[in-house]
Protein backbone atom coordinates (compact mmCIF):
# COMPACT_ATOMS: atom_id res chain seq x y z
CA UNK A 1 0.00 0.00 0.00
CA UNK A 2 1.51 3.65 -1.21
CA UNK A 3 0.02 6.45 0.46
CA UNK A 4 0.92 9.73 -1.99
CA UNK A 5 -0.39 13.13 -1.69
CA UNK A 6 -2.79 11.47 1.51
CA UNK A 7 -4.45 9.31 -1.33
CA UNK A 8 -3.96 5.39 -0.90
CA UNK A 9 -2.99 3.93 -4.45
CA UNK A 10 -3.81 -0.43 -3.88
CA UNK A 11 -0.47 -2.51 -4.24
CA UNK A 12 -2.43 -4.93 -6.78
CA UNK A 13 -3.54 -2.35 -9.30
CA UNK A 14 -1.84 -0.76 -12.28
CA UNK A 15 0.17 2.08 -11.40
CA UNK A 16 -1.79 3.88 -14.50
CA UNK A 17 -5.18 3.32 -13.30
CA UNK A 18 -4.22 3.80 -9.91
CA UNK A 19 -3.33 7.27 -10.56
CA UNK A 20 -6.86 8.27 -11.81
CA UNK A 21 -7.62 8.15 -7.80
CA UNK A 22 -6.47 11.86 -7.33
CA UNK A 23 -9.11 14.45 -8.52
CA UNK A 24 -8.70 16.15 -11.78
CA UNK A 25 -6.01 13.14 -13.05
CA UNK A 26 -8.15 10.81 -15.95
CA UNK A 27 -6.91 8.05 -17.87
CA UNK A 28 -4.98 10.25 -20.60
CA UNK A 29 -3.30 12.00 -17.52
CA UNK A 30 -2.52 9.36 -16.31
CA UNK A 31 -0.58 7.98 -19.53
CA UNK A 32 1.53 10.87 -19.82
CA UNK A 33 2.14 10.48 -15.93
CA UNK A 34 3.65 7.22 -16.49
CA UNK A 35 5.56 7.92 -19.32
CA UNK A 36 7.01 11.12 -17.57
CA UNK A 37 8.43 8.78 -14.89
CA UNK A 38 9.35 5.68 -17.19
CA UNK A 39 6.68 3.67 -16.30
CA UNK A 40 5.27 0.75 -18.30
CA UNK A 41 1.73 0.03 -18.88
CA UNK A 42 1.31 -3.29 -16.87
CA UNK A 43 3.32 -1.90 -13.85
CA UNK A 44 1.33 -2.77 -10.83
CA UNK A 45 1.67 -0.05 -7.55
CA UNK A 46 3.55 -2.54 -5.37
CA UNK A 47 6.51 -2.46 -8.52
CA UNK A 48 6.89 1.06 -8.61
CA UNK A 49 10.87 1.85 -7.28
CA UNK A 50 11.10 4.74 -4.35
CA UNK A 51 12.40 6.72 -6.47
CA UNK A 52 9.78 6.76 -9.18
CA UNK A 53 7.22 7.33 -6.07
CA UNK A 54 9.03 9.95 -4.60
CA UNK A 55 9.19 11.89 -7.91
CA UNK A 56 5.64 11.06 -8.52
CA UNK A 57 4.88 12.83 -4.94
CA UNK A 58 7.06 15.73 -5.80
CA UNK A 59 5.61 16.20 -9.70
CA UNK A 60 1.68 16.11 -8.47
CA UNK A 61 2.38 18.31 -5.35
CA UNK A 62 3.62 21.28 -7.82
CA UNK A 63 3.18 20.63 -11.87
CA UNK A 64 3.66 24.16 -12.97
CA UNK A 65 7.29 24.09 -10.49
CA UNK A 66 8.02 20.81 -11.85
CA UNK A 67 11.60 20.99 -13.99
CA UNK A 68 11.71 20.64 -17.53
CA UNK A 69 12.59 17.55 -19.25
CA UNK A 70 15.96 17.11 -20.15
CA UNK A 71 15.58 15.81 -24.08
CA UNK A 72 18.14 13.08 -23.81
CA UNK A 73 19.71 11.80 -27.14
CA UNK A 74 19.30 8.77 -29.12
CA UNK A 75 21.55 6.42 -30.60
CA UNK A 76 21.41 6.04 -34.34
CA UNK A 77 21.55 2.99 -36.40
CA UNK A 78 25.43 2.87 -36.87
CA UNK A 79 26.19 4.26 -32.92
CA UNK A 80 29.23 2.71 -31.10
CA UNK A 81 28.52 3.29 -27.26
CA UNK A 82 31.72 4.36 -25.04
CA UNK A 83 34.24 2.14 -23.53
CA UNK A 84 33.09 0.92 -20.39
CA UNK A 85 36.20 2.50 -19.07
CA UNK A 86 34.79 5.89 -19.66
CA UNK A 87 33.03 6.79 -16.04
CA UNK A 88 29.28 7.56 -16.61
CA UNK A 89 30.14 11.18 -14.40
CA UNK A 90 32.42 12.23 -17.44
CA UNK A 91 28.90 11.36 -19.99
CA UNK A 92 26.42 13.15 -17.91
CA UNK A 93 28.99 16.74 -17.27
CA UNK A 94 29.12 16.28 -20.91
CA UNK A 95 25.48 16.10 -21.47
CA UNK A 96 24.81 18.92 -18.80
CA UNK A 97 27.63 21.18 -21.02
CA UNK A 98 25.75 20.17 -23.98
CA UNK A 99 22.67 21.14 -22.61
CA UNK A 100 23.40 24.71 -21.37
CA UNK A 101 24.65 25.58 -24.44
CA UNK A 102 21.27 24.51 -25.99
CA UNK A 103 19.64 27.13 -23.82
CA UNK A 104 22.50 29.79 -24.15
CA UNK A 105 21.47 29.09 -28.12
CA UNK A 106 17.61 29.36 -27.06
CA UNK A 107 18.68 33.09 -25.07
CA UNK A 108 20.27 34.16 -27.91
CA UNK A 109 17.34 33.72 -30.10
CA UNK A 110 15.25 35.17 -28.18
CA UNK A 111 17.28 38.28 -27.60
CA UNK A 112 17.43 38.82 -31.41
CA UNK A 113 13.14 38.14 -31.37
CA UNK A 114 12.95 34.70 -32.89
CA UNK A 115 12.13 33.15 -30.05
CA UNK A 116 12.46 29.03 -30.64
CA UNK A 117 9.20 27.39 -30.72
CA UNK A 118 9.06 25.84 -26.91
CA UNK A 119 6.93 22.28 -26.64
CA UNK A 120 3.95 23.02 -24.90
CA UNK A 121 3.60 20.65 -21.88
CA UNK A 122 0.53 19.49 -21.06
CA UNK A 123 1.26 18.20 -17.42
CA UNK A 124 2.97 21.94 -16.78
CA UNK A 125 -0.66 23.07 -16.67
CA UNK A 126 -1.95 19.85 -14.66
CA UNK A 127 -4.48 21.09 -11.49
CA UNK A 128 -5.26 18.49 -9.38
CA UNK A 129 -7.38 18.13 -5.71
CA UNK A 130 -7.97 21.10 -4.12
CA UNK A 131 -6.28 23.55 -6.56
CA UNK A 132 -8.79 22.27 -8.97
CA UNK A 133 -11.60 22.50 -6.55
CA UNK A 134 -10.61 26.27 -5.78
CA UNK A 135 -10.48 26.87 -9.48
CA UNK A 136 -13.70 25.09 -10.11
CA UNK A 137 -15.27 27.42 -7.11
CA UNK A 138 -13.83 30.49 -8.40
CA UNK A 139 -15.08 30.32 -12.26
CA UNK A 140 -18.63 29.62 -10.67
CA UNK A 141 -18.17 32.90 -8.02
CA UNK A 142 -16.83 34.83 -10.99
CA UNK A 143 -19.80 33.91 -13.31
CA UNK A 144 -22.13 35.10 -10.48
CA UNK A 145 -20.45 38.31 -9.64
CA UNK A 146 -20.66 39.15 -13.31
CA UNK A 147 -24.75 38.38 -13.44
CA UNK A 148 -24.42 36.20 -15.79
CA UNK A 149 -27.11 33.74 -16.75
CA UNK A 150 -24.46 30.42 -15.96
CA UNK A 151 -23.98 31.81 -12.58
CA UNK A 152 -28.15 32.71 -12.13
CA UNK A 153 -28.63 28.79 -12.68
CA UNK A 154 -26.08 27.86 -10.18
CA UNK A 155 -27.52 29.72 -7.42
CA UNK A 156 -30.82 28.31 -8.54
CA UNK A 157 -29.88 24.82 -8.02
CA UNK A 158 -30.55 23.85 -11.87
CA UNK A 159 -29.10 22.66 -14.77
CA UNK A 160 -26.51 25.64 -16.84
CA UNK A 161 -26.38 24.03 -20.22
CA UNK A 162 -29.98 24.01 -21.79
CA UNK A 163 -31.01 20.92 -20.84
CA UNK A 164 -34.87 20.02 -20.10
CA UNK A 165 -36.44 21.00 -16.42
CA UNK A 166 -40.18 19.35 -16.91
CA UNK A 167 -38.87 16.28 -16.27
CA UNK A 168 -35.04 15.17 -14.91
CA UNK A 169 -32.64 17.71 -13.88
CA UNK A 170 -32.20 15.94 -10.17
CA UNK A 171 -28.42 16.11 -10.35
CA UNK A 172 -28.37 19.71 -11.26
CA UNK A 173 -30.68 20.22 -8.31
CA UNK A 174 -28.30 18.38 -6.12
CA UNK A 175 -25.35 19.32 -7.00
CA UNK A 176 -25.37 22.56 -8.51
CA UNK A 177 -24.42 25.75 -5.88
CA UNK A 178 -22.71 28.53 -5.57
CA UNK A 179 -20.30 27.00 -3.51
CA UNK A 180 -19.97 23.88 -5.11
CA UNK A 181 -17.18 21.81 -3.42
CA UNK B 1 -18.44 -45.06 -32.21
CA UNK B 2 -17.00 -43.81 -28.60
CA UNK B 3 -20.39 -41.66 -28.14
CA UNK B 4 -22.59 -44.59 -28.14
CA UNK B 5 -20.93 -45.29 -24.74
CA UNK B 6 -21.37 -41.88 -23.47
CA UNK B 7 -24.24 -42.56 -20.65
CA UNK B 8 -26.54 -39.81 -20.43
CA UNK B 9 -28.06 -38.32 -17.11
CA UNK B 10 -30.72 -39.41 -16.22
CA UNK B 11 -30.85 -38.68 -12.48
CA UNK B 12 -28.15 -37.22 -9.86
CA UNK B 13 -27.54 -40.62 -8.89
CA UNK B 14 -26.33 -41.87 -12.19
CA UNK B 15 -24.64 -39.08 -14.02
CA UNK B 16 -23.04 -39.00 -17.38
CA UNK B 17 -19.27 -40.51 -17.38
CA UNK B 18 -16.77 -40.24 -19.85
CA UNK B 19 -15.27 -43.25 -21.71
CA UNK B 20 -12.03 -44.28 -20.08
CA UNK B 21 -10.25 -43.19 -23.17
CA UNK B 22 -11.54 -39.74 -22.68
CA UNK B 23 -10.17 -39.53 -19.35
CA UNK B 24 -6.89 -37.33 -19.36
CA UNK B 25 -3.36 -38.82 -20.11
CA UNK B 26 -4.82 -41.76 -21.21
CA UNK B 27 -3.75 -41.75 -24.57
CA UNK B 28 -0.44 -41.30 -26.16
CA UNK B 29 0.71 -40.75 -29.72
CA UNK B 30 3.16 -42.95 -29.94
CA UNK B 31 5.07 -41.06 -32.33
CA UNK B 32 8.96 -41.31 -33.37
CA UNK B 33 11.13 -38.44 -32.10
CA UNK B 34 11.93 -35.63 -33.64
CA UNK B 35 15.92 -35.70 -34.12
CA UNK B 36 18.38 -34.57 -37.07
CA UNK B 37 18.81 -38.37 -38.37
CA UNK B 38 15.26 -38.07 -39.21
CA UNK B 39 14.91 -34.98 -40.93
CA UNK B 40 15.69 -36.47 -44.18
CA UNK B 41 13.52 -37.03 -48.04
CA UNK B 42 12.51 -40.25 -47.09
CA UNK B 43 10.51 -38.81 -43.77
CA UNK B 44 8.63 -36.69 -45.46
CA UNK B 45 5.14 -36.35 -44.51
CA UNK B 46 5.54 -38.13 -41.36
CA UNK B 47 4.67 -36.61 -37.76
CA UNK B 48 7.49 -36.45 -35.03
CA UNK B 49 7.24 -35.60 -31.31
CA UNK B 50 9.18 -33.59 -29.32
CA UNK B 51 10.81 -34.58 -26.12
CA UNK B 52 9.89 -33.32 -22.83
CA UNK B 53 12.99 -33.01 -21.50
CA UNK B 54 12.70 -30.18 -18.51
CA UNK B 55 15.89 -27.90 -20.73
CA UNK B 56 13.83 -28.31 -23.81
CA UNK B 57 13.68 -24.76 -25.39
CA UNK B 58 10.12 -25.03 -26.05
CA UNK B 59 9.54 -25.28 -22.12
CA UNK B 60 12.03 -22.84 -21.74
CA UNK B 61 11.99 -20.42 -23.81
CA UNK B 62 7.94 -20.83 -24.57
CA UNK B 63 5.75 -20.80 -27.64
CA UNK B 64 3.99 -18.92 -29.86
CA UNK B 65 0.57 -18.13 -28.63
CA UNK B 66 -1.06 -20.28 -31.47
CA UNK B 67 1.17 -23.27 -31.08
CA UNK B 68 0.82 -23.34 -27.44
CA UNK B 69 -2.73 -23.91 -27.95
CA UNK B 70 -2.37 -26.68 -30.37
CA UNK B 71 0.04 -28.12 -28.01
CA UNK B 72 -2.32 -27.96 -25.20
CA UNK B 73 -4.96 -30.14 -26.80
CA UNK B 74 -2.29 -33.12 -28.23
CA UNK B 75 -1.33 -35.80 -26.35
CA UNK B 76 2.28 -35.25 -27.22
CA UNK B 77 3.86 -31.93 -28.78
CA UNK B 78 4.18 -33.14 -32.66
CA UNK B 79 5.11 -32.22 -35.69
CA UNK B 80 5.10 -32.86 -39.52
CA UNK B 81 8.14 -33.13 -41.25
CA UNK B 82 8.12 -31.60 -44.44
CA UNK B 83 9.95 -30.30 -47.58
CA UNK B 84 10.86 -27.37 -45.90
CA UNK B 85 12.25 -28.32 -42.83
CA UNK B 86 14.68 -30.46 -44.97
CA UNK B 87 15.96 -27.21 -47.04
CA UNK B 88 15.97 -25.71 -43.48
CA UNK B 89 18.33 -28.48 -41.97
CA UNK B 90 20.88 -28.06 -45.53
CA UNK B 91 20.69 -24.49 -44.45
CA UNK B 92 21.60 -24.70 -40.77
CA UNK B 93 24.01 -27.52 -41.51
CA UNK B 94 25.68 -24.83 -44.14
CA UNK B 95 25.14 -22.08 -41.56
CA UNK B 96 27.26 -23.92 -39.20
CA UNK B 97 30.66 -23.30 -39.94
CA UNK B 98 30.59 -20.21 -41.07
CA UNK B 99 29.33 -16.74 -40.06
CA UNK B 100 25.76 -15.37 -39.07
CA UNK B 101 26.58 -12.59 -41.69
CA UNK B 102 25.36 -15.17 -44.50
CA UNK B 103 22.79 -16.85 -42.89
CA UNK B 104 20.26 -14.26 -42.07
CA UNK B 105 16.84 -15.57 -43.10
CA UNK B 106 13.34 -15.05 -42.62
CA UNK B 107 10.77 -16.76 -43.47
CA UNK B 108 8.27 -15.76 -45.34
CA UNK B 109 4.65 -16.75 -46.24
CA UNK B 110 0.52 -16.77 -46.19
CA UNK B 111 -1.00 -16.45 -42.72
CA UNK B 112 -1.00 -20.20 -40.91
CA UNK B 113 1.31 -21.68 -43.76
CA UNK B 114 3.89 -23.08 -41.35
CA UNK B 115 6.19 -20.26 -40.21
CA UNK B 116 6.53 -20.79 -36.85
CA UNK B 117 6.68 -24.52 -36.66
CA UNK B 118 9.43 -24.64 -38.77
CA UNK B 119 11.21 -21.76 -36.87
CA UNK B 120 10.29 -24.30 -33.90
CA UNK B 121 11.41 -27.00 -35.65
CA UNK B 122 14.77 -25.25 -36.65
CA UNK B 123 15.54 -24.28 -32.92
CA UNK B 124 14.75 -28.66 -31.48
CA UNK B 125 17.20 -29.35 -34.35
CA UNK B 126 19.66 -26.88 -33.28
CA UNK B 127 19.88 -27.98 -29.75
CA UNK B 128 20.04 -31.38 -30.74
CA UNK B 129 22.83 -30.74 -32.94
CA UNK B 130 24.54 -29.14 -30.02
CA UNK B 131 24.11 -25.72 -31.19
CA UNK B 132 23.52 -22.34 -28.49
CA UNK B 133 19.95 -21.50 -29.00
CA UNK B 134 18.57 -18.20 -28.26
CA UNK B 135 14.67 -18.40 -29.05
CA UNK B 136 12.58 -15.50 -28.57
CA UNK B 137 8.76 -17.00 -29.63
CA UNK B 138 6.56 -13.64 -29.43
CA UNK B 139 8.87 -10.62 -29.96
CA UNK B 140 6.04 -8.22 -29.33
CA UNK B 141 6.51 -9.08 -25.77
CA UNK B 142 9.49 -6.57 -26.20
CA UNK B 143 7.78 -3.75 -27.29
CA UNK B 144 4.38 -3.75 -25.94
CA UNK B 145 5.40 -1.85 -22.38
CA UNK B 146 4.52 -5.14 -20.32
CA UNK B 147 8.44 -4.65 -18.72
CA UNK B 148 10.02 -2.27 -17.19
CA UNK B 149 12.62 -0.48 -19.59
CA UNK B 150 15.53 3.20 -18.14
CA UNK B 151 16.70 5.32 -19.95
CA UNK B 152 20.89 4.69 -20.29
CA UNK B 153 23.09 7.85 -21.27
CA UNK B 154 25.52 5.35 -21.95
CA UNK B 155 24.12 3.31 -25.01
CA UNK B 156 21.53 6.21 -25.40
CA UNK B 157 18.86 3.99 -25.71
CA UNK B 158 16.36 2.53 -23.37
CA UNK B 159 17.63 -0.27 -21.38
CA UNK B 160 14.98 -3.21 -20.77
CA UNK B 161 16.04 -4.92 -17.16
CA UNK B 162 13.06 -7.09 -16.55
CA UNK B 163 13.25 -8.34 -19.97
CA UNK B 164 17.13 -8.91 -20.46
CA UNK B 165 16.90 -10.99 -16.85
CA UNK B 166 14.11 -13.68 -18.14
CA UNK B 167 16.58 -13.68 -21.56
CA UNK B 168 19.71 -14.53 -19.55
CA UNK B 169 17.94 -16.70 -16.95
CA UNK B 170 16.67 -18.95 -19.95
CA UNK B 171 19.79 -18.91 -22.03
CA UNK B 172 21.37 -19.99 -18.73
CA UNK B 173 18.92 -23.05 -18.39
CA UNK B 174 19.18 -24.26 -22.07
CA UNK B 175 22.25 -24.05 -22.86
CA UNK B 176 24.27 -24.19 -19.14
CA UNK B 177 26.25 -27.39 -20.61
CA UNK B 178 28.30 -25.03 -23.17
CA UNK B 179 28.13 -21.94 -20.90
CA UNK B 180 30.13 -23.59 -18.71
CA UNK B 181 32.69 -24.95 -21.21
CA UNK B 182 33.06 -21.11 -22.21
CA UNK B 183 34.98 -18.63 -20.43
CA UNK B 184 35.25 -14.62 -20.56
CA UNK B 185 37.97 -13.27 -23.01
CA UNK B 186 38.19 -9.86 -20.95
CA UNK B 187 37.44 -9.10 -17.38
CA UNK B 188 33.75 -7.40 -16.94
CA UNK B 189 32.36 -5.05 -14.35
CA UNK B 190 29.31 -5.52 -13.45
CA UNK B 191 27.03 -2.55 -12.02
CA UNK B 192 30.11 0.39 -12.10
CA UNK B 193 27.06 2.26 -13.74
CA UNK B 194 24.58 1.94 -10.60
CA UNK B 195 25.85 1.59 -7.44
CA UNK B 196 29.71 2.28 -6.89
CA UNK B 197 29.84 0.16 -3.47
CA UNK B 198 28.08 -3.13 -5.38
CA UNK B 199 30.71 -3.36 -8.11
CA UNK B 200 31.51 -7.39 -8.68
CA UNK B 201 34.16 -8.14 -11.10
CA UNK B 202 34.52 -10.67 -13.22
CA UNK B 203 38.11 -12.08 -14.09
CA UNK B 204 39.09 -13.33 -17.53
CA UNK B 205 38.94 -17.06 -17.63
CA UNK B 206 35.99 -16.82 -16.04
CA UNK B 207 33.22 -19.47 -16.61
CA UNK B 208 30.01 -17.73 -18.82
CA UNK B 209 27.78 -19.94 -16.67
CA UNK B 210 28.90 -18.70 -13.25
CA UNK B 211 28.22 -15.16 -14.84
CA UNK B 212 25.26 -15.97 -15.98
CA UNK B 213 23.91 -17.29 -12.47
CA UNK B 214 25.08 -14.23 -10.43
CA UNK B 215 23.25 -12.28 -12.87
CA UNK B 216 20.16 -14.80 -12.12
CA UNK B 217 20.55 -14.50 -8.68
CA UNK B 218 20.32 -10.86 -7.99
CA UNK B 219 16.64 -10.10 -8.01
CA UNK B 220 16.37 -5.97 -8.39
CA UNK B 221 17.33 -6.91 -12.32
CA UNK B 222 20.44 -4.49 -11.84
CA UNK B 223 22.83 -6.43 -13.74
CA UNK B 224 20.60 -8.06 -16.56
CA UNK B 225 21.66 -5.53 -19.08
CA UNK B 226 25.43 -5.45 -18.71
CA UNK B 227 25.41 -9.47 -18.14
CA UNK B 228 23.42 -10.23 -21.30
CA UNK B 229 25.27 -7.52 -23.42
CA UNK B 230 28.92 -9.52 -22.17
CA UNK B 231 27.29 -12.78 -22.83
CA UNK B 232 26.26 -11.76 -26.81
CA UNK B 233 29.83 -10.31 -27.29
CA UNK B 234 31.19 -13.66 -26.35
CA UNK B 235 29.54 -15.74 -27.63
CA UNK B 236 30.12 -13.84 -31.18
CA UNK B 237 33.55 -14.09 -30.51
CA UNK B 238 33.69 -18.03 -30.19
CA UNK B 239 34.06 -20.80 -32.43
CA UNK B 240 33.28 -23.92 -30.22
CA UNK B 241 29.73 -23.84 -30.81
CA UNK B 242 27.63 -22.51 -33.02
CA UNK B 243 24.60 -20.22 -32.21
CA UNK B 244 21.63 -19.63 -33.59
CA UNK B 245 19.41 -16.93 -33.11
CA UNK B 246 15.93 -17.55 -33.47
CA UNK B 247 13.03 -14.77 -33.37
CA UNK B 248 9.49 -15.02 -33.90
CA UNK B 249 7.17 -11.55 -34.66
CA UNK B 250 9.78 -10.41 -36.46
CA UNK B 251 7.53 -7.62 -38.31
CA UNK B 252 7.05 -6.13 -34.61
CA UNK B 253 10.39 -5.26 -34.41
CA UNK B 254 9.65 -2.90 -37.23
CA UNK B 255 6.89 -0.67 -35.56
CA UNK B 256 6.58 2.13 -33.16
CA UNK B 257 6.64 0.63 -29.32
CA UNK B 258 3.93 1.06 -26.79
CA UNK B 259 6.48 2.66 -24.76
CA UNK B 260 6.54 6.40 -24.59
CA UNK B 261 9.46 8.50 -23.59
CA UNK B 262 8.80 11.93 -21.18
CA UNK B 263 7.84 13.83 -23.90
CA UNK B 264 4.78 10.96 -24.64
CA UNK B 265 6.38 10.19 -27.76
CA UNK B 266 6.05 6.73 -28.83
CA UNK B 267 9.79 4.63 -28.26
CA UNK B 268 11.00 3.80 -32.03
CA UNK B 269 11.92 -0.05 -31.50
CA UNK B 270 15.56 0.60 -32.53
CA UNK B 271 16.06 2.81 -29.32
CA UNK B 272 14.91 0.27 -26.91
CA UNK B 273 17.78 -2.29 -25.79
CA UNK B 274 16.46 -5.61 -26.57
CA UNK B 275 14.73 -5.04 -30.27
CA UNK B 276 17.74 -3.40 -30.81
CA UNK B 277 19.86 -5.77 -30.37
CA UNK B 278 18.04 -8.32 -32.51
CA UNK B 279 17.85 -5.59 -35.36
CA UNK B 280 21.86 -5.47 -35.17
CA UNK B 281 22.20 -9.36 -35.83
CA UNK B 282 19.29 -9.22 -38.83
CA UNK B 283 20.95 -6.62 -40.19
CA UNK B 284 24.68 -7.81 -40.28
CA UNK B 285 25.81 -5.03 -37.77
CA UNK B 286 26.62 -7.67 -35.16
CA UNK B 287 27.97 -11.44 -36.53
CA UNK B 288 28.52 -14.61 -34.58
CA UNK B 289 31.32 -16.44 -35.92
CA UNK B 290 30.06 -19.15 -36.29
CA UNK B 291 25.84 -19.63 -36.40
CA UNK B 292 22.95 -18.53 -38.19
CA UNK B 293 19.92 -15.75 -37.70
CA UNK B 294 16.52 -16.81 -38.51
CA UNK B 295 13.13 -15.11 -37.85
CA UNK B 296 9.66 -15.75 -38.49
CA UNK B 297 6.84 -13.38 -39.39
CA UNK B 298 3.47 -13.15 -38.29
CA UNK B 299 1.05 -12.52 -40.92
CA UNK B 300 -2.37 -13.10 -39.00
CA UNK B 301 -1.45 -10.33 -36.03
CA UNK B 302 -3.33 -7.17 -37.39
CA UNK B 303 -1.76 -4.70 -34.62
CA UNK B 304 1.47 -5.42 -35.72
CA UNK B 305 1.02 -6.15 -39.53
CA UNK B 306 4.11 -6.47 -41.80
CA UNK B 307 5.82 -3.27 -42.64
CA UNK B 308 6.09 -1.73 -46.02
CA UNK B 309 9.96 -1.96 -45.17
CA UNK B 310 9.92 -5.23 -44.69
CA UNK B 311 7.76 -5.85 -47.97
CA UNK B 312 10.10 -4.05 -49.94
CA UNK B 313 13.36 -5.50 -49.63
CA UNK B 314 12.12 -8.74 -48.93
CA UNK B 315 9.74 -8.76 -52.11
CA UNK B 316 6.91 -10.00 -50.50
CA UNK B 317 4.49 -7.92 -52.96
CA UNK B 318 1.73 -6.20 -51.61
CA UNK B 319 -2.06 -7.27 -51.28
CA UNK B 320 -3.28 -4.04 -52.19
CA UNK B 321 -1.11 -1.41 -54.53
CA UNK B 322 1.20 0.98 -52.79
CA UNK B 323 1.65 4.22 -53.43
CA UNK B 324 5.24 5.13 -54.12
CA UNK B 325 4.79 8.30 -52.33
CA UNK B 326 4.07 6.86 -48.80
CA UNK B 327 7.07 7.36 -47.08
CA UNK B 328 9.48 4.48 -45.56
CA UNK B 329 11.72 4.99 -42.73
CA UNK B 330 15.26 5.48 -43.72
CA UNK B 331 16.33 3.73 -39.96
CA UNK B 332 14.13 0.75 -40.98
CA UNK B 333 14.86 0.32 -44.59
CA UNK B 334 18.76 0.32 -43.26
CA UNK B 335 18.16 -2.26 -40.74
CA UNK B 336 16.20 -4.53 -43.17
CA UNK B 337 18.75 -4.11 -45.90
CA UNK B 338 21.80 -4.75 -43.99
CA UNK B 339 23.94 -2.22 -42.60
CA UNK B 340 27.08 -3.00 -43.88
CA UNK B 341 27.17 -2.60 -47.31
CA UNK B 342 28.91 -5.99 -47.81
CA UNK B 343 26.40 -8.07 -45.32
CA UNK B 344 23.54 -7.38 -48.20
CA UNK B 345 20.30 -8.09 -47.07
CA UNK B 346 18.02 -11.01 -45.39
CA UNK B 347 17.42 -13.67 -46.88
CA UNK B 348 13.69 -14.75 -48.24
CA UNK B 349 12.76 -18.15 -47.57
CA UNK B 350 9.24 -19.10 -48.29
CA UNK B 351 7.48 -21.21 -46.53
CA UNK B 352 5.02 -23.42 -49.47
CA UNK B 353 1.33 -21.99 -48.76
CA UNK B 354 -0.04 -25.59 -48.88
CA UNK B 355 0.44 -29.21 -47.05
CA UNK B 356 1.29 -31.17 -50.08
CA UNK B 357 -1.35 -34.68 -49.93
CA UNK B 358 1.07 -36.78 -47.48
CA UNK B 359 2.08 -34.10 -44.96
CA UNK B 360 -1.83 -33.20 -44.39
CA UNK B 361 -2.40 -37.22 -44.52
CA UNK B 362 0.31 -37.45 -41.62
CA UNK B 363 -0.97 -34.42 -39.81
CA UNK B 364 -4.74 -36.16 -39.82
CA UNK B 365 -3.35 -39.36 -38.63
CA UNK B 366 -2.08 -37.62 -35.66
CA UNK B 367 -5.68 -36.18 -34.36
CA UNK B 368 -7.20 -38.93 -35.83
CA UNK B 369 -5.26 -41.41 -33.12
CA UNK B 370 -5.51 -38.51 -30.50
CA UNK B 371 -9.76 -38.93 -31.14
CA UNK B 372 -10.63 -35.82 -32.00
CA UNK B 373 -12.50 -36.79 -34.93
CA UNK B 374 -16.00 -37.45 -34.58
CA UNK B 375 -16.86 -39.97 -37.54
CA UNK B 376 -15.67 -43.40 -38.82
CA UNK B 377 -15.59 -42.04 -42.81
CA UNK B 378 -11.92 -40.83 -42.39
CA UNK B 379 -10.62 -40.77 -45.72
CA UNK B 380 -14.02 -38.81 -47.10
CA UNK B 381 -13.45 -36.12 -44.12
CA UNK B 382 -9.87 -35.93 -45.27
CA UNK B 383 -10.54 -35.11 -48.45
CA UNK B 384 -13.38 -32.47 -47.67
CA UNK B 385 -11.58 -30.78 -44.74
CA UNK B 386 -7.88 -30.54 -47.28
CA UNK B 387 -9.78 -29.19 -50.10
CA UNK B 388 -11.97 -26.72 -48.13
CA UNK B 389 -8.83 -25.25 -46.27
CA UNK B 390 -6.77 -25.15 -49.48
CA UNK B 391 -4.00 -26.87 -47.67
CA UNK B 392 -3.57 -24.09 -45.67
CA UNK B 393 -1.95 -25.97 -42.50
CA UNK B 394 -3.85 -23.75 -39.82
CA UNK B 395 -6.95 -24.13 -41.12
CA UNK B 396 -6.54 -27.78 -41.99
CA UNK B 397 -6.25 -28.15 -38.63
CA UNK B 398 -8.78 -25.32 -36.53
CA UNK B 399 -11.01 -24.70 -39.06
CA UNK B 400 -10.70 -28.42 -40.47
CA UNK B 401 -10.28 -31.16 -38.04
CA UNK B 402 -11.48 -29.69 -34.99
CA UNK B 403 -14.07 -27.77 -35.97
CA UNK B 404 -16.40 -30.11 -37.83
CA UNK B 405 -18.40 -32.14 -35.91
CA UNK B 406 -20.48 -35.14 -38.19
CA UNK B 407 -21.50 -37.60 -36.52
CA UNK B 408 -21.72 -41.31 -38.23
Amino acid sequence: MVHVLGKKLPDNHLARFALTQFYGVGPKTAHRLCARFQIHDKCKVKDLTPFQITSLASFLSSPATAPPIPRYPLAPPKFVSPAPTVPLSELQAKFRESQEALVKEKAALAEKGTPAKEWNDPLKSLKIESELRNQIRENIAHQRMIGSYVGRRHAMHLPVRGQNTQTNAKTAKKLNRLDRF
Amino acid sequence: MSEDKLKLPKTDKSPAVLPEQFEPMSTSLNLPLFEPKAITRKNVGTAAGFDLTPTNPAKVFGLPKKMFLEFRILSTPCSVIRDVTVETKHKLEKAKDSSSKDSRIVLTGRAGCGKSFLLHQAVQYAKSEGWIVLYIPRAKTLINSTTTYTYDLRTQTYLQPQASYRIVEKLLTVNSDALSTLTLSAPFTVGADQDKSKVQVFKEGTKLSEVAQACVKDKSFQSACGTLEVLMRELEGQTKFPVLMAIDDFQSLFHDTAYRDPFFRPIKSHHLSLPRLILEYASGKRNFAKGAFLSALTASDTQYTIPLELQDTLELGNRHPVSPYVQRSETLLQYASGLDANAGGLQNLKVPEKFSVEEAQALFEVWKDDLALTNSRHDESFMAKYVESDGNPRDFVWKGVLASYAPS
